[in-house]
C-alpha cells in the first residue's frame, strides 16, 4: 500500500512533522527550564547558612589589608564581602561591580591617631584584573575629578581618592577632609600601590584613541550592556572636545572581521529598530551613514576586527571629525 | 513518514523524558541530579491529579495548571495522552506487542475485541472522584442551614446541572439516574440540618493508588531506580517496596494476556480521558466504501474500540494502527463520524453509576471511624518537615514517591498500613533505614511535592530563622529516651553517640553526669601505691577499664575524691594521677563508671532523628522519635507552650 | 490496491455543535482552573501567623503637598508641615508615633546617604510637642545597625530630641502577605516598633540609586523588610510598587536639602551632592516622589515605579494638580 502520492499521506506527513517539532520545542523548554536551580538544590550547595544580620567580620589578620601608615589606626574592625553578600555593604551599587566581575572586597574605617573622630573608610575591591578594575573605575569617575599622582588612574576630590592599582579598585572616603586625613589616605594609598605593584600598570587598547582633543581622564570601559546594547562586551569609550561640543568615542575589539561586521549590522538594526532614522553622511562618508538616535548622532564603522564609532554626539560635523579621526588612528595602529 | 512512526517516537520521547525525570531526582547540581530539571512535568500534566486535588482542596496548586493544556488538547484531539504520552501506556503496549508478535490474525483479533469490561475504569474514576468529593459535598451542605431558602435553591439547581452534564452521556437513562440522585441528596440535606454535615462526609485523595503517572513515577522510584541504585552509589532502600512491585509487574504481565490491560479495563485517568473526549471534533473512523472485512485494523487495536464495526470514540487512543494497517485505506482522522456509526457512551448503568459513587463518598467516613485522625492517631507515623496536618495531607498526597526519591538520607519510606488505608504509600519517615536523619540544611522533600503536601519551605522557616524565630522551627517530632534499653541508663555503659550527633544548636539533647559503682565493684584494697591500686576479688579484665571512663572512688570519701584509671590487669589498677593521701591497705574502695545519661530538651527537638539513626543499639533503638509535639499539628504538643 | 473509500459526507450541523461544545468546555476548563489557581499553596496553620501593617493615613482634606526651599533644614521642615497645616493636623495628643528614617548604611551625615540627624531630630521633637505619647526611630539598616544608627548621628540625634531608637534584631519580624502581590508574600517585616503605634511618618533624602533609577519615598519602606531582601533587587520596581501598597503612612517628608546627584545609593564623593535645598512634605508619597526625580533632574516618566503606583491608584504622578503650597525661607 502506498500512500506517498495520496493527499491524505501528504497531510500525515505534514502532521508528523509539527508534532515532531513540538517534541523538539518540549526538549528545549526542559533543558533551558534546568538553569533555573531548585531551590533545594540552592540550598544543599551552598556554603554555611548567612546569618541573618550581617554584622563586621571578626578581626582575623587580613593580609590584603596593608599595614596601616603611622597616621592612621584602626577605628573599626576589617570587614570582608564576597560575590554572594556584596549586596550588605553597598546595596544597589552592588551590580555595576557584579557585572564587572567583582572578586571580593575588603573595608575597614580607620582614624586619625591625633584627632580620633576624624575618620575614613578604605574599600579594595578586587575585580580580578586590570581592565575589569579599570572599567568600574571609569564608570563612576566624578566630573569634579582632580588629578591625582599614584598610577596612571587615580583622581581625587575634595574629600576622597580614587584609583586602580592592579586588579584592584581602591576608594579611600572621609567625611571630613581635613588637610591631616587627605595626607593620611594619600600615604596609604602610597602604601598600597608599593605593596601591590601592577604587573601590567597599563591597558594598551587605550593606545588605539587619538591623543587630539582627547578630555584627559575620559577614557573608560564598559564591560557589559553598553549603551542599552546587550551585545557589546568590552566597549572602550573616551570623550573628545570639538567644536566646543564633548562627543563620546568607542570601540571593541572582537575575534575576527567577520564578527565586527556583525556587531556592526546588529547595533545598526537596533538603533533603527527602536526610532533611530539614518541622515545624509557629511565628512566621513567612507564610514557608512550616520543614524540620528535619540537626538544624538551615531556612527558606527568597522576596520578589521574592530568595531568602532561614535555615541551620542550632538551633531553631525563634530560626529564625523571625531569618527574620522578615530578611523585614522586605527587604520595607522594597523600599519605600523 | 508516517503518523505511527511519529506516535513511536513521541512514546519513546515522553517515556525517556519520565525516567530522566526519575534518575534526576536528587539533589545536586550536576547535570545528571536536581538542578533545575522540571521533574513533576508529568504529574502536572495529569488531569486527574489536577481534578481530585481540585475537589478535595478547592483549589489548583502552582504547576498543576499544566493539566489544562492535556484537557483542551483532549477534548480537542481524542485520547491522544493515552497512546502517545503516558509512559506506563507506552510499557503495556510495548510488553503487549512482545507477546502477541508470533500470534496469527484470529488470535490477535479476539485479544482486541471490546469487551463490557472496559467500563469498569469509570466506575473506578467515580468512586475516586466521589471519595475526593466529600468535603466539597458538606460544604454545599452548610448552605441550607446558613442561608435557607436560597443556599437550598442553589445547591439543588448546580447539583442538577452538574449531574446532568456528568451524565447524560454517560450513563444510559441518565434522567432517570439523576432523579435518583438529587432525591439521594434531599435526604443528606435533611440530615444536615439535624447531624452536622462534615461528620457524615470527608474527602480523601485516592486517585494517587492507580492514577497511572503517579503509579508508575512510584514504581520506577521506589523499585526499578531503587534496585540500580546499589550498582553506583548507595543502596536505597524502600519498605514494603514489594506491594509496589507487585502492583506494577501484575499489571504489566497482564498485558500477556489481554494487550494494554490495565489502560482497557483499570485506568482510571483513561476514563477521565474517555469522558473528555466526548465532543471533539476530530476523530477516528471508517470511511463510505468497500471495507474488504479483514479486520486488520483490529489486529493491532490498542484501545480495544472496535474500529471495524461501530467504535467506541472513548476506549480509542489514537494509536493510529489501523490507519497504517488497512490495505484499503478505509480508515481515516478527521471531522466525520465513522460512516458505519458510533457507539457514543460508555454505558455505564445507573445501578452502577449510583454503587460507586455512593461507595466512594461513605468508604472515607467509615475508614475515619478507626480514629486515626483524631484520638487514635498514631505517633509513629512521623511525615517529612513541612508536611499538613494529617487531614490535609491525605487530601492532597498522590503518593507519587518524588519525596522519597530526593531525600538524600533515604529516611522517607512508603507507609505500609501505619496511617491506615488512607495512607498507603504516603511518605512516613523511618530513621533506622537510610544513612542518617533528616538533614538539618535539606528542605528537598517540600521542593519537588508536585501537590504540596508536603509545603515547599524555605531553610529559614524549616529552622526557625530569620522572620520565623518567633515561630521556632518546624518540628516533625521528638525524641525519646527509652531508658530500658538506653547504654549509660540501662546497662552501666558508657555512651553519649545521640548527643555529639544532634545537629541543632544548641543541642536538643543533653547529659547529667552520675557516677556508678560497678558490677563487682566494690574491692578491698590488698596493696597501694602512689597511682595503682592491687585488689582483692574475681580478676578484672585486662584494659577493660582504661577507656578514661572508670573510677576509683574511696569509701566514706569526700565528694569528688575518686581517680581516673587510666589502665587495669588483671588485678592491679594504674590510676591516672596520684592520690593526694593515699588509701591504705585493707580499705574498701569502689570501681565506678562515669555515666552521661542522656535528656532530651523538648523545646529544642525537631525530631530529626540522626540520634535515633545513631543509637549503637541497633535493633529496637534506645532512643527513638515519635510524632509527638509535631509541628503540624497543635494537639499533638508534649506541652502547654507551643 | 483499490481506491481508498469516499469519505461519507461531513454533517456540517453535528460537526459545530460538537466543535461549539468542545470549545464551551476548554473555556469552562480553563475558567475554573484559572479562578481556582492557587500559587502559593497551603499555608502553615500555626498560632500567631501573618501580620498587616495598620493604615496610618489620615482622611485627606486640606493640603496635600507643600514644597519649601531653603538651606536650613530645620526652617523648612517647620515651614513645609506649618502649610500643610501643622504638625497637630496629622499628631494629636497621645499618639505613638513611628519614625521611619533611612539609616541604611554606616556612613556620616556629611555624605548624604542617610536621613540627616537634625531633621530626625527635629520632626521628633515636633510630634513630642504636639502632644504624642512616644517617637519611635527605627529603620532596618543594610550594614549592622549598631554601627549605622551610632556613625550617622541619628541615635544621638534621636535620644537628645526626646525619641527611642528600637534596632532591629531577628525577633523584631514577622511574616506578612500583600494580597495580590507578586513578591511581598510571607516575607518578614519589621512589625516590633509598630507594636501599639498609631502614626507612621516617613523621612527620606532624595537620592540617585544605581538599580531603580532613584531613591525617594517609597523606596524608603524597603528598610521595613526582613529576611534577604536583596532578591527583590530583580525586579525593583515592583517591589517599590508592592511596599508602596503594603505601607499607608500619615505623611512623608522628603528632604532635598543636599541631593545624591549621581553614584547612589553609597554616594561616597561630596562632589556627588549637590545643594538643592528643597524641602517637601506631602500625604501623597507618589507626588512627593515625581516632584523628587526633578530634584534629581529626572522625570516621573523614567522612574517606572511612579508610574505603577500611579495606575494602582495609591497616589497621583502629576503633582502641580494638588494645589502645590511653595514658600521660601532662609
Amino acid at each position: 500500500m502506498s500512500q506517498s502520492c495520496n493527499e491524505r499521506g501528504g497531510t500525515e506527513r505534514w502532521v508528523g512533522f509539527v508534532i515532531l517539532l513540538c517534541l523538539a520545542g518540549i526538549a528545549a523548554g526542559v533543558f533551558i527550564k534546568q538553569f533555573s536551580f531548585n531551590p533545594a538544590v540552592f540550598v544543599a550547595t551552598a556554603a554555611a547558612p548567612a546569618p541573618a544580620a550581617s554584622r563586621p567580620a571578626a578581626s582575623a589578620p587580613n593580609e590584603s589589608l596593608p599595614t596601616l601608615p603611622p597616621e592612621l589606626s584602626a577605628f573599626s574592625a576589617p570587614e570582608t564581602f564576597t560575590a554572594d553578600n556584596l549586596y550588605d555593604k553597598i546595596d544597589g551599587k552592588a551590580d555595576l561591580y557584579l557585572t564587572a566581575g567583582f572578586v571580593g572586597l575588603q573595608c575597614q574605617r580607620l582614624a586619625l591617631k591625633a584627632t580620633n573622630d576624624v575618620w575614613m573608610e578604605w574599600f579594595v575591591y578586587d575585580m580580578g584584573a586590570l581592565p575589569q578594575a579599570f572599567s568600574v573605575f571609569s564608570l563612576q569617575r566624578r566630573a569634579e575629578a582632580q588629578p591625582l599622582d599614584l598610577t596612571p588612574f587615580a583622581y581625587q576630590t575634595q574629600n576622597s581618592l580614587y584609583f586602580v592599582s592592579g586588579r584592584y579598585y581602591v576608594e579611600a572616603v572621609t567625611a571630613m577632609p581635613t588637610e591631616p586625613m587627605m595626607a593620611a589616605m594619600r600615604a596609604m594609598a602610597r602604601q598600597f600601590v608599593a605593596a601591590h605593584p601592577p604587573d601590567a600598570a597599563e591597558i594598551p587598547e587605550l593606545k588605539l584613541f587619538p591623543p587630539e582633543n582627547l578630555e584627559a581622564g575620559s577614557q573608560g570601559l564598559q564591560v557589559a550592556d553598553a549603551f542599552g546594547f546587550d551585545r557589546f562586551t568590552n566597549i572602550f569609550t573616551a570623550k573628545y572636545r570639538v567644536d566646543n561640543a564633548e562627543v563620546l568615542a568607542f570601540f571593541e575589539i572582537t575575534k575576527t572581521s567577520a564578527d565586527a561586521a556583525t556587531l556592526r549590522e546588529a547595533y545598526r538594526s537596533f538603533l533603527l529598530a527602536n526610532g533611530g532614522k539614518e541622515i545624509e553622511a557629511g565628512a566621513a562618508a567612507s564610514l557608512g551613514k550616520p543614524i540620528n538616535f535619540m537626538d544624538g548622532v551615531e556612527i558606527i564603522f568597522a576596520d578589521g576586527n574592530v568595531l568602532a564609532g561614535v555615541h551620542a554626539a550632538p551633531d553631525a560635523a563634530s560626529a564625523a571629525k571625531v569618527a574620522q579621526l578615530l578611523a585614522d588612528r586605527l587604520r595607522k595602529g594597523k600599519d605600523e | 513518514m508516517s503518523i505511527v512512526t511519529v506516535r513511536r517516537i513521541a512514546q519513546i520521547f515522553f517515556f525517556s523524558l519520565f525516567a530522566w525525570f526519575c534518575v534526576v531526582t536528587t539533589v545536586g547540581d550536576h547535570w545528571w541530579q536536581l538542578r533545575g530539571w522540571p521533574v513533576n512535568w508529568l504529574l502536572q500534566l495529569d488531569p486527574l491529579v489536577a481534578l481530585g486535588t481540585l475537589l478535595t482542596t478547592r483549589t489548583v496548586y502552582a504547576g498543576l495548571l499544566w493539566a489544562l493544556t492535556t484537557v483542551a488538547l483532549t477534548i480537542l484531539l481524542g485520547r491522544f495522552f493515552c497512546g502517545w504520552v503516558c509512559p506506563f501506556g507506552a510499557l503495556h503496549q510495548f510488553i503487549g506487542w512482545l507477546g502477541r508478535r508470533r500470534k496469527k490474525h484470529a488470535e490477535r483479533v479476539a485479544m482486541n475485541q471490546y469487551r463490557n469490561g472496559q467500563t469498569i475504569k469509570y466506575y473506578i474514576l467515580i468512586t475516586m472522584l466521589a471519595a475526593a468529593s466529600g468535603g466539597l459535598l458538606a460544604e454545599l451542605l452548610q448552605w441550607p442551614r446558613e442561608k435557607p431558602a436560597v443556599g437550598l435553591v442553589v445547591l439543588v439547581a448546580s447539583l442538577a446541572v452538574t449531574l446532568w452534564f456528568a451524565t447524560r452521556k454517560v450513563v444510559d437513562g441518565w434522567r432517570k439516574t439523576a432523579e435518583w440522585f438529587v432525591g439521594l441528596l434531599f435526604i443528606g440535606t435533611a440530615l444536615g440540618f439535624l447531624v452536622r454535615p462534615e461528620a457524615l462526609v470527608a474527602s480523601s485523595l485516592q486517585t494517587g493508588l492507580l492514577d497511572p503517572i503517579p503509579l508508575i513515577h512510584r514504581s520506577m522510584n521506589l523499585v526499578i531506580l531503587a534496585a540500580f541504585d546499589g550498582l553506583a552509589t548507595a543502596s536505597r532502600f524502600y519498605i514494603a517496596a514489594w506491594s509496589i512491585t507487585a502492583v506494577f509487574f501484575a499489571a504489566l504481565l497482564l498485558n500477556l494476556w489481554i494487550p494494554r490491560f490495565y489502560c482497557r479495563f483499570v485506568c482510571p485517568l483513561g476514563a477521565l480521558f474517555g469522558v473528555l473526549a466526548h465532543w471533539t471534533p476530530l476523530r477516528i473512523g471508517k470511511r463510505q466504501g468497500e471495507c474488504s472485512g479483514c479486520e486488520l485494523c483490529e489486529n493491532n487495536c490498542e484501545g480495544a474500540c472496535d474500529p471495524f464495526g461501530k467504535i467506541h470514540p472513548h476506549e480509542c487512543l489514537l494509536c493510529m494502527n489501523c490507519l497504517r494497517a488497512c490495505r484499503q485505506a478505509q480508515m481515516t482522522y478527521g471531522p466525520r463520524r465513522s460512516a458505519v456509526g458510533e457507539i457514543p457512551s460508555p454505558g455505564l448503568t445507573r445501578r452502577g453509576f449510583l454503587t460507586a459513587a455512593v461507595s466512594g463518598l461513605a468508604a472515607v467516613p467509615a475508614v475515619r471511624l478507626a480514629g486515626l485522625l483524631n484520638q487514635n492517631w498514631n505517633p509513629g507515623v512521623v511525615r517529612p518537615p513541612g508536611a499538613l496536618a494529617e487531614e490535609d495531607f491525605l487530601q492532597r498526597c498522590i503518593k507519587c514517591g518524588q519525596c522519597m526519591r530526593a531525600c538524600p538520607t533515604n529516611v522517607i519510606q512508603p507507609a505500609t498500613l501505619k496511617a491506615g488505608w488512607e495512607g498507603l504509600w504516603t511518605p512516613i519517615l523511618n530513621f533506622r533505614v537510610g544513612t542518617s536523619g533528616c538533614q538539618l540544611n535539606c528542605i528537598a522533600c517540600g521542593q519537588v511535592c508536585p501537590t504540596a503536601a508536603i509545603r515547599s519551605l524555605s531553610l529559614d522557616e524549616k529552622l526557625g530563622r530569620g522572620g520565623f524565630t518567633e515561630r521556632g522551627p518546624i518540628r516533625m517530632g521528638t525524641a525519646f529516651v527509652d531508658r530500658g534499653r538506653c547504654l549509660p541508663w540501662a546497662m552501666d555503659e558508657p555512651c553519649i553517640v545521640c548527643q555529639e550527633n544532634c545537629p541543632v544548636s544548641p543541642k536538643a539533647i543533653y547529659v547529667r553526669e552520675e557516677f556508678q559503682v560497678v558490677r563487682d565493684g566494690a574491692r578491698t584494697i590488698t596493696a597501694a601505691a602512689a597511682d595503682s591500686l592491687t585488689l582483692d576479688g574475681a580478676a578484672l579484665r585486662p584494659g577493660r577499664l582504661g577507656t578514661g571512663d572508670y573510677f576509683v572512688g574511696l569509701e566514706n570519701a569526700a565528694a569528688g575524691e575518686r581517680r581516673l584509671i587510666a589502665d587495669n590487669s588483671g588485678q592491679d589498677v594504674k590510676l591516672a594521677g596520684p592520690w593526694t593521701a593515699a588509701p591504705a591497705a585493707g580499705s574498701r574502695i569502689f570501681i565506678e563508671v562515669r555515666l552521661q545519661k542522656p535528656y532530651i530538651d523538648p523545646a529544642r527537638c525537631t525530631g530529626c532523628g540522626v540520634c535515633e539513626h545513631e543509637c549503637p543499639v541497633n535493633g529496637l533503638r534506645a532512643i527513638r522519635v515519635s510524632a509527638e509535639n509535631e509541628s503540624r499539628n497543635k494537639r499533638h504538643s508534649l506541652t502547654t507552650r507551643a | 490496491m483499490s481506491k481508498p473509500g469516499r469519505l461519507n459526507p461531513l454533517d456540517r450541523r453535528d460537526f459545530i455543535m460538537r466543535a461549539a461544545k468542545a470549545g464551551a468546555a476548554i473555556v469552562a476548563a480553563g475558567g475554573v482552573g484559572l479562578w481556582l489557581h492557587d500559587r502559593k499553596g497551603p499555608s502553615a496553620n500555626v498560632v500567631g501567623g501573618t501580620v498587616t501593617l495598620p493604615d496610618f493615613s489620615l482622611p485627606s482634606t486640606g493640603p496635600k503637598m507643600s514644597i519649601v526651599t531653603g538651606a536650613d533644614r530645620v526652617k523648612t521642615v517647620n515651614r513645609a508641615l506649618a502649610a500643610l497645616g501643622g504638625i497637630e493636623r496629622f499628631i494629636k495628643s497621645g499618639d505613638r508615633v513611628v519614625l521611619k528614617v533611612n539609616a541604611a548604611f554606616a556612613s556620616p551625615p556629611a555624605l548624604s546617604a542617610t536621613s540627616h540627624p537634625d531633621l530626625v531630630a527635629e520632626v521628633a521633637r515636633l510630634c513630642l510637642r504636639a502632644g504624642a505619647a512616644s517617637v519611635i526611630v527605627t529603620d532596618n539598616p543594610i550594614n549592622d545597625p549598631q554601627s549605622c544608627f551610632t556613625l550617622t548621628g541619628i541615635a544621638r540625634a534621636a535620644e537628645s530630641a526626646g525619641a527611642k531608637i528600637t534596632l532591629p534584631t531577628p525577633s523584631s519580624f514577622k511574616p506578612t502577605t500583600l494580597a495580590d502581590a507578586a513578591l511581598i508574600k510571607n516575607w518578614p517585616l519589621l512589625f516590633e516598633p509598630f507594636h501599639g503605634a498609631t502614626k507612621l511618618i516617613g523621612l527620606a533624602p532624595v537620592k540617585d540609586h544605581h538599580r531603580s533609577g532613584a531613591s525617594l519615598t517609597m523606596k524608603n519602606w524597603y528598610g521595613l523588610l526582613g529576611g534577604r531582601r536583596n532578591v527583590f533587587h530583580q525586579d525593583i520596581h515592583t517591589i517599590i510598587f508592592e511596599l508602596a501598597r503594603l505601607v499607608r503612612p500619615t505623611l512623608v517628608i522628603l528632604d532635598g536639602t543636599t541631593t545624591m546627584l549621581t553614584n547612589g545609593p553609597t554616594g561616597g564623593s561630596l562632589d556627588d551632592l549637590k545643594a538643592t535645598n528643597t524641602m517637601i512634605a506631602s500625604t501623597d508619597g507618589v507626588a512627593a516622589d515625581a516632584f523628587g526625580a526633578t530634584l534629581l533632574g529626572k522625570t516621573a516618566a523614567s522612574l517606572p515605579f511612579i508610574g505603577k503606583a500611579a495606575t494602582a491608584g495609591l497616589g497621583t504622578a502629576d503633582f502641580e494638580s494638588l494645589n502645590l503650597l511653595r514658600d521660601h525661607v532662609d
